[in-house]
């Protein structure tokens, strides 16, 4: 094997201009490679980090939506969180209600995403300056407060202590359809996977009901937080039985459903990865067999000195199997540069949380890609091989010594 | 100004969709009519007469309906990975259903005269009863910026794909150029002129091009055939997903040819530089 893979350095390493070339050829096309297996899933495990720094392991949902999609909401929500928070393993079950609403700041009025949790420390945004919502046990009386995302104190002036109004109806001529309600900024909060452009405000669910005119139970989404992960399977299925007009979904199950929704990119990335190794295995062929046939003389005096078929059908697949394995650091170069190029370009689309990425490399992409490239660089071999092996040694050798 | 409006309302919330059982069926017949998309009526396995159940959400009302009629829908490119039940109802019988009383999600505008769409809109919006009013010029570029983004994610690629064809290509004619080596040593010997031999070596350049780009345009209508045929099958659409134009191909071709020229200008430059001797391998 030694003696197999010397001459195979030896023989890439002979024409050097020829070799940096096909390696150049061989990392672009690489590179396409390596971007469409990032591309593949990439925001399935941009969103699944999203999630995981959220902390909730399962969220229920009205039947077949995904969150906050639409309108749809759960009926009797907080009567089933309080059955969920029951159950062993659970360290909490938080109803959430989400919807549009206007808030009026400076004499202007902008639209606004309004969660609404029962109150403060729920884990349902992560607090970055002043303080959450009054706790469980919240002050009689008192203006109401509200925590706002940074989007929003950056876009309107909207700081911590000032009073906003919020309102269920766009214009003030409309104010008597709805009456709005004065509300005390008490804090500023990340909220997770805010729109690029998105104002968000988080008010208590009682709160909302109330702007709303709607009686209080029923919310778009409960979120359950586990003090025991392996309890998640048990626990969806025991929330699918209780109430079959719910879907609890794991961190798993939620992007498997998203993951019918993206089918763009994963066959977008299927075709173009598919033509990236194509081209890789059309380049390594045809530089090999030139390679073998010009060095056909030299083939038929390895024959000559006791090299089998065989070893020499290995030779020339290894050293396809080598122009595979040395493009690689180029492909990861390139791959990553063009990656985020291709990424900024992808991220302008609207609609898109700013969190979320959609190249993506992780362990599962790279090791598919080096092992893609690896197997084309051996099979690119095989035909080259095929004819080296057959050389016919009396023959050439005959020819050689003629020329 | 309200009197140029012929108005048209639609309502776009979407139901829960569900088929009886067959013992179920000889209930009284439904009040209400409505069409599937075939799409939907395949994968219920339903056809016109029979009778679903619908409802606004999974918790209910259920209410029995019976299918009018089938229709084949006609899918924007951001809806054909769309798996949801496509059904449509009298504004009515869905503003009941929901008990959304005289609500819409939007009113559909036709004017006599469209010129006018701008102001029309203005005006409404200046109405000040909670609306914005949009012209469909106003509408479809909000909408296209997705599609604008991926129009430029596509160029992008492109970029990269000539980039690698581009690389492809120096690499097969730097390899010719060392197969012409003897050749070219021996013609330079029996006294052909280094333009001659130049001439020559960019003439197998971009016959190679052209051969190649030729194929291109082949592989590229096949690919494109198969493309389509498979995700017309799959999306079950109408909808071109590859299209491989004249105009595309002449480009293509035009490029090939440039970029197969200045390789083979490149492999002349590295083959003329040398001692005939030399290239004859003395």
């Amino acid at each position: 094997m030694r003696s197999l893979v010397f001459l195979a350095g030896r023989t890439l390493g002979r024409n050097r201009v020829r070799s940096a070339l096909v390696l150049l050829g061989l990392a672009v096309t690489g590179a396409l490679l390596l971007d469409m297996t990032m591309l593949a899933h990439g925001l399935e495990t941009s969103l699944g980090t999203v999630l995981g720094r959220i902390g909730f392991a399962i969220r229920v949902l009205p039947k077949g939506s995904l969150p906050f999609a639409g309108e749809e909401e759960i009926p009797g929500a907080d009567g089933l969180a309080a059955a969920i928070a029951r159950q062993p393993g659970v360290a909490a079950a938080v109803p959430v209600a989400a919807t549009n609403i206007y808030v009026e700041h400076g004499g202007t009025r902008f639209p606004s995403f309004v969660l609404a949790v029962p109150h403060g420390g729920t884990g349902g945004y992560a607090l970055l300056e002043g303080k959450d919502l009054p706790g469980a046990s919240r002050p009689a009386g008192g203006m109401p407060a509200a925590v706002i995302n940074p989007i929003m104190a950056r876009r309107d002036g909207v700081r911590v202590g000032d009073t906003v109004v919020l309102s269920a109806v766009p214009a003030r001529g409309l104010a008597p359809l709805a009456a709005p309600r004065a509300f005390r900024v008490t804090g500023i909060a990340d909220f997770y996977v805010d729109l690029a452009a998105q104002r968000s405000i988080s008010i208590a669910t009682a709160d909302l009901r109330a702007l709303q005119g709607r009686p209080a139970g029923a919310a778009s989404m409960i979120l359950v937080r586990l003090n025991d992960p392996a309890r998640t399977g048990p626990l969806t299925r025991w929330i699918a039985a209780q109430d079959p007009r719910v879907d609890a979904l794991s961190n798993a199950d939620f992007l498997a459903r998203l993951a019918t929704r993206l089918t763009y990119f994963t066959q977008f990335s299927l075709i173009l990865g598919s033509l990236s190794v194509a081209v890789s295995f059309l380049l390594i062929t045809a530089i090999v067999t030139l390679s073998v046939a010009e060095r056909l003389g030299e083939i038929a005096m390895l024959r000559a000195i006791g090299f089998t078929r065989a070893r020499i059908a290995a030779l020339v697949v290894l050293e396809g199997t080598a122009l595979g394995m040395a493009s690689l650091p180029g492909t990861f170069v390139l791959g990553l540069v063009i990656a985020r190029y291709l990424d900024a370009i992808l991220r302008q689309a609207p609609g898109l949380p700013v969190d979320l990425h959609f190249f993506v490399l992780t362990s599962s992409a790279a090791a598919r890609t080096i092992a893609l490239l690896t197997a084309t660089g051996a099979v690119a071999g095989l035909y080259p091989a095929a004819l080296a092996s057959r050389t016919a040694v009396a023959a050439t050798l005959h020819a050689e010594v003629q020329s | 100004m309200l009197a140029a409006l012929l108005a048209a309302a639609a309502v776009a919330a979407a139901p829960r969709v569900a088929v009886p059982p067959a013992a179920a069926q000889s209930q009284p017949a439904p009040e209400i009519d409505v069409a599937v998309s075939d799409r939907t009526a395949r994968a219920l396995g339903v056809a016109a007469g029979d009778e679903i159940d619908i409802a606004p959400t999974a918790a209910g009302p259920w209410r029995r309906v019976r299918i009018a009629q089938l229709y084949h829908p006609l899918l924007y490119p951001t809806e054909v990975a769309d798996r949801d039940a496509d059904v449509r109802l009298h504004l009515t019988d869905l503003q009941a259903l929901t008990g959304s009383g005289d609500e819409v999600d939007s009113i559909v505008v036709r004017l006599r005269d469209p010129s006018r769409a701008s102001r029309v809109a203005s005006d409404l919006t200046a109405m000040g009863v909670g609306v914005h009013a949009y012209t469909s010029a106003d509408l479809a570029r909000r909408n296209s910026s997705s599609f604008e983004v991926v129009a430029r994610f596509h160029r992008a690629i492109g970029a990269v794909a000539v980039l690698a064809g581009s690389v492809f290509l120096m690499t097969i004619m730097t390899l010719r150029g060392e197969e012409m080596r003897r050749e070219v040593g021996m013609m330079r010997l029996m006294g052909v002129g280094t333009r001659t031999v130049a001439a020559t070596v960019l003439l197998v350049a971009a016959a190679v091009a052209t051969a190649g780009s030729l194929a291109g345009a082949g592989l590229a209508y096949a690919l494109s055939f198969a493309i389509n045929a498979y995700y017309r099958r799959l999306f079950e659409t109408d909808i071109v997903f590859s299209r491989v134009t004249w105009g595309l191909v002449l480009d293509a071709g035009a490029l090939s040819v440039v970029l197969g020229v200045a390789a083979g200008a490149l492999t002349a430059w590295r083959l003329l530089r040398r001692r005939p001797l030399d290239q004859m391998g003395r």
